[in-house]
């Protein structure tokens, strides 16, 4: 595993960084990190959007647009799922692999469709 | 996809690319805005075992219904009239194998340009035709990746030559590997009946919100609401929609349930496959609070379990 | 709780038992002396009991099977499991199938190890992340080198020791169990459509030849005591006078410890009428003289099936004979790899002496220890098949039979149609576990000593061995029933083994950044793949 590089108390570098944005999935990037929000970069512009702004708009668990606690939110979606008809499940995408296999094992036991972004 | 389902291709990691290719062909690519560092890492100015100069070891031409950014990266521009690649393809074929159509244009480009195109590819060290969504997404679709896949094995007769789609998500060749290995399709799979099927013009997303059938919907990392077409997008709005995203979407806009998650690749390390298929593991470097993905799917699957083994319990208690 | 079999015979070459009548009792995963008052008593009366099958060579993980597996919807389609019994995951089958249902079949043949052979080391991680998903058995892969053009530029300036410390290097950066090598050199001349005819030849971008290539590599595996030896696909295969490539391979080799693969696929010349015939015979007498040998057949079985290898010429010259579909990988800097869908047709002469080739290699060469059961799954045809032809080498009637129903002219020519030879239990045991097990070097299977895994399989005796072996009486897995009358009851996971050889033969460091820079498009950091990626990782020490 890479070591991140502490250049000050608050301060790290990454190096060779994978690029999660295009499939051209660069992996020679550096990553400045200060305060826990990404201060340089050095990838393309897109690369620079994905890494400049992941501190922003983080989520929050909510059901019905109510904040709720994640536990609450996670059973809610079981117990949907666990009585749906003809559920969908689609995205995997833009996330790794451990997720994708976890998105076709529960489509599997909900009896789901599942699509992810070659269809489209 | 379908038309690697169908016939395969010849293909190579870019590496090979970097390493041997002389003649390189962006074709309904526009990598200069949506891949912007293929051409120097792999394509255009990379420098490889056979070409230690780089880009003065390639000759390189784009194949566009306009002129976009990365002409002025090409050596040649050929202007093709929208929709009609197919209609190209299948001409330089004829022409690959002997046969040269009487007519002077095809699909806007003059027929002598094509069968000077196809006298490179012949003559290529390694040719390499890149294609992106300007061909699978017009008219045509997977008719069109077909012809050019094919194209490349009439072309593997007289040279190296590949054909290489421009996949657009970082890991959107990642799920099509998973699905596969554990479904046997890659893409538009339905479990309904208790097993794996596959049907793209019926399992696909867009079909089946079309139709409106889904009655929930899982959106993990995706922003159908951005990206779907929106009659078909609407119906989530109508149904319950549970998202997983690290980060607000249109889509947690519209959703019921809303599961914060680490980012991937971000906040948290995971595999990603490149276009090429070779997979690659990805770093974190932020922090935070929320579980990774695989986490909150886990223990929705194990309390659906539950339930279930809940329900058969009583459903037995009755039936006795 | 421990199980204990009783009234059972035990099958166990590696003990030199056939047919004993003992019990075997088993405790926390392993054979014990006494599994205690309270095991659990299977009564295995009219069966045999042997040790969990260990497949030597088998496709079943990685880029290329994914890709077979994307080229073949239309085989899914007919053939399916859903959630039920044992099976935790539904799946597709047809020969390239899902990796649950792969893991489920060999369960429910009696198959507790296999081995993926083929991975290049870019395709390793993809590898293991597939292995994880396949259930029921341990595992492990081997890493293709015979094209690698990091050992090339050694070889080209007499480096050995640096080829030593670099697959010391690529098999701990691949957690990989041993070496493969397909087509020496001539993968890499694919890349410009070309390929090589003779082990003397010379590359075209390396001033280096297949024979260097595997006495290199073979050398170095030795050195660094790897527990199974240079596992060969030897160049021009599928093509007539193939054997004799074998054959002037097998003196390169010097009397050095070599596994020849799929030797069928070998196995050609080129008289008689169709200028294309069986060389078993001559093998075979090589084969016999030769301990330091051992081969795995690579059967044909007729039908429908996916070829899928690392021989990127070959799959192309496949493809030109009438394949519809061709997918071509070529992987920087290492390797390359082809699939083609394939029938092959009783009706079809050139198949046909394919097919007798195999049985042939089964019953010319003498020693059952230097000749192992594969289909070379799935290029000739799918594992599934191994009780069909465990009948064919039990049941000379049966073999007839079979012999009467291939194309006539055929059946003039091969040389399988005198031989009368027919496997015992034993010989079955030792091609399919004991034999495998110990050229693998994995010293805790294929055998039912104290101490060995709790890997079992119980066949009830009959008649018909096909149905014999297809539908064990009970497998045990780690010391757990995880197969009852050929169904899985319990799904289980199973480890993966890998070896880790010593390094510090010579400093290759600064030459491996180099190459990255130069020749890969991925970061030499970001190429090792992490114990993480394995599931139940099993570190195997390397031999002194
Ligand atoms: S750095 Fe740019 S080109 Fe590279 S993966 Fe990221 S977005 Fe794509
Ligand atoms: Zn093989």
């Amino acid at each position: 595993m890479v070591q991140a590089k502490v250049v000050d108390e608050n301060t790290q570098v990454f190096e060779n960084v994978v690029c999660p944005f295009c499939a051209t999935l660069c992996d020679d990037i550096t990553v400045q990190v200060k305060d826990n929000k990404v201060s340089k970069v050095n990838g393309c512009n897109l690369c620079k959007g994905v890494f400049l702004h992941a501190h922003e708009d983080w989520t929050k668990p909510m059901i019905d647009g109510k904040e709720v606690t994640y536990d609450l939110a996670v059973e809610e979606a079981a117990q949907l799922l666990a009585r749906a008809n003809n559920p969908l499940i689609y995205g995997l995408a833009a996330t790794d692999v451990d997720a994708q296999k976890k998105c076709v094992e529960l489509a599997d036991l909900i009896g789901a469709n599942l699509d992810n972004a070659s269809s489209v | 996809m379908v038309a690697l389902q169908l016939g395969g291709a010849p293909a190579a990691t870019l590496g090979e690319v970097k390493n041997r290719a002389d003649l390189i062909i962006f074709w309904g690519s526009n990598p200069a805005e949506s891949h912007p560092r293929h051409f120097t890492r792999y394509s255009g100015t990379a420098k490889g075992r056979m070409n230690p100069n780089g880009r003065k070891d390639r000759h390189v031409v784009v194949v566009d219904i306009r002129k976009t950014p990365s002409v002025k990266y090409s050596d040649e521009f050929i202007q093709i009239k929208p929709g009609n690649d197919y209609e190209v393809f299948t001409v330089m074929r004829m022409i690959a194998n002997g046969h040269i159509p009487d007519t002077d244009m095809v699909g806007g480009i003059p027929l002598q340009t094509l069968i000077d195109l196809v006298e490179r590819c012949k003559k290529a060290r390694m040719g390499v035709l890149f294609f992106g969504q300007g061909i699978t997404e017009t008219k045509g679709k997977h008719q069109n990746s077909t012809a050019i896949y094919q194209f490349g094995k009439d072309m593997t007769k007289h040279s190296k030559f590949l054909t290489l789609p421009m996949r657009g998500h970082y890991n959107v060749v990642g799920s099509g590997n998973v699905m596969c290995w554990q479904t046997g399709y890659p893409f538009a799979v339905n479990f309904g009946k208790g097993y794996p099927r596959f049907n793209p013009g019926e399992f696909s997303v867009v079909d089946l919100l079309l139709r409106r059938e889904p009655d929930v919907a899982v959106i993990v990392a995706a922003e159908p609401i951005d990206h779907l077409p929106y009659a078909a997008a609407k119906h989530l709005e109508n149904i319950p929609t549970i998202v997983l995203d690290p980060r607000k979407t249109l889509t947690t806009k519209i959703a019921k349930v809303i599961i914060p998650v680490k980012h991937a690749g971000v906040s948290v390390e995971g595999t990603a496959y490149r276009m090429d298929h070779i997979p690659i593991k990805m770093q974190a470097v932020l922090e935070s609070p929320w579980p990774k993905d695989d986490i909150p799917l886990s223990t929705i699957i194990n309390r659906i379990k539950k339930i279930r083994s809940e329900e058969k319990k009583t459903d037995g208690g009755k039936a006795a | 709780m421990g199980i204990r079999i009783d009234n059972g015979e035990v099958i166990d070459p590696i003990h030199e038992e056939d047919c004993v009548s003992r019990s075997v009792h088993i405790k926390d995963g392993k054979i014990v002396k006494d599994a205690g008052k309270d095991a659990f008593v299977i009564d295995a009366k009219d069966c045999v009991v042997m040790a969990g099958g260990v497949d030597i060579h088998t496709h079943v993980a990685g880029p290329k099977v994914n890709f077979a597996r994307l080229m073949t919807p239309e085989d899914h389609r007919y053939e399916h499991i859903t959630r039920e019994g044992g099976y935790e995951r539904s799946g597709t089958g047809g020969v390239a199938a899902t990796t649950y249902t792969t893991g489920y079949r060999y369960a429910e043949m009696g198959y507790t190890t296999i081995v993926e052979p083929a991975v290049p080391p870019l395709g390793a991680r993809h590898a293991h992340e597939e292995m994880v998903d396949i259930p029921m058995l341990d595992k492990a892969l081997f890493v293709l080198l015979g094209n690698s053009e990091i050992i090339f530029q050694y070889l080209e300036k007499g480096e050995q020791e640096k080829v030593k410390e670099y697959i010391s290097w690529i098999m701990d950066a691949t957690k990989a169990y041993s070496v493969k090598i397909v087509n020496p050199g001539g993968t890499n001349l694919w890349k410009y459509r070309g390929n090589l005819s003779d082990i003397d030849e010379k590359l075209r971008d390396f001033n280096v030849t297949p024979r260097q290539i595997i006495n290199s590599i073979a050398d170095a595996m030795t050195e660094l005591g790897l527990p199974h030896p240079l596992h060969l696909h030897c160049n021009n295969i599928g093509l007539p006078d193939s054997y004799k490539t074998v054959i002037a391979t097998i003196n390169a080799m010097e009397g050095r410890p070599v596994h020849l693969t799929h030797l069928q696929f070998n196995s050609y010349g080129s008289s008689g009428k169709r200028k294309f015939n069986s060389q078993v015979p001559a093998l075979a007498d090589i084969i016999n003289s030769n301990p330091n040998i051992t081969i795995d057949v690579g059967q044909v079985v007729f039908g429908h099936t996916v070829t899928i290898t690392a021989d990127g010429p070959f799959e192309y010259h496949l493809h030109k004979l009438g394949g519809q579909k061709w997918y071509n990988g070529d992987v920087e800097c290492e390797d390359g790899c082809g699939v083609v869908p394939y029938d092959y047709k009783r009706k079809s002469f050139v198949n046909c002496v394919q097919w007798a080739i195999g049985l042939e290699l089964f019953l010319l060469i003498d020693d059952p220890w230097q000749v192992f059961l594969t289909t070379d799954h799935p290029n000739a045809g799918p594992f599934m098949a191994y009780p069909t032809i465990i009948k064919m080498l039990m049941d000379k009637d049966f073999r007839k039979e079979q012999i009467s129903k291939i194309s006539a002219e055929a059946q003039l020519e091969i040389p399988l149609k005198v031989l009368e030879r027919e496997y015992s239990f034993y010989e079955i045991a030792v091609i399919t576990r004991a034999g495998t097990a110990k050229r693998l070097g994995m010293t805790d299977k294929g055998h039912i000593g104290i101490g060995a895994d709790g890997d079992i399989a119980i066949y009830r005796k009959s008649n018909d061995y096909e149905e014999m072996f297809s539908i064990p009486a009970y497998v045990i897995k780690d010391g757990e029933i995880v197969v009852k009358d050929g169904k899985v009851v319990k799904q289980v996971d199973g480890r993966t083994y890998y070896v880790k050889p010593t390094t510090g033969h010579a400093d290759i460091k600064s030459d491996l950044e180099d190459f990255f820079e130069n020749y890969y498009t991925i970061n030499i950091n970001n190429y090792p793949v992490g114990l993480e990626y394995l599931h139940r990782p099993q570190l195997t020490p390397c031999l002194d």
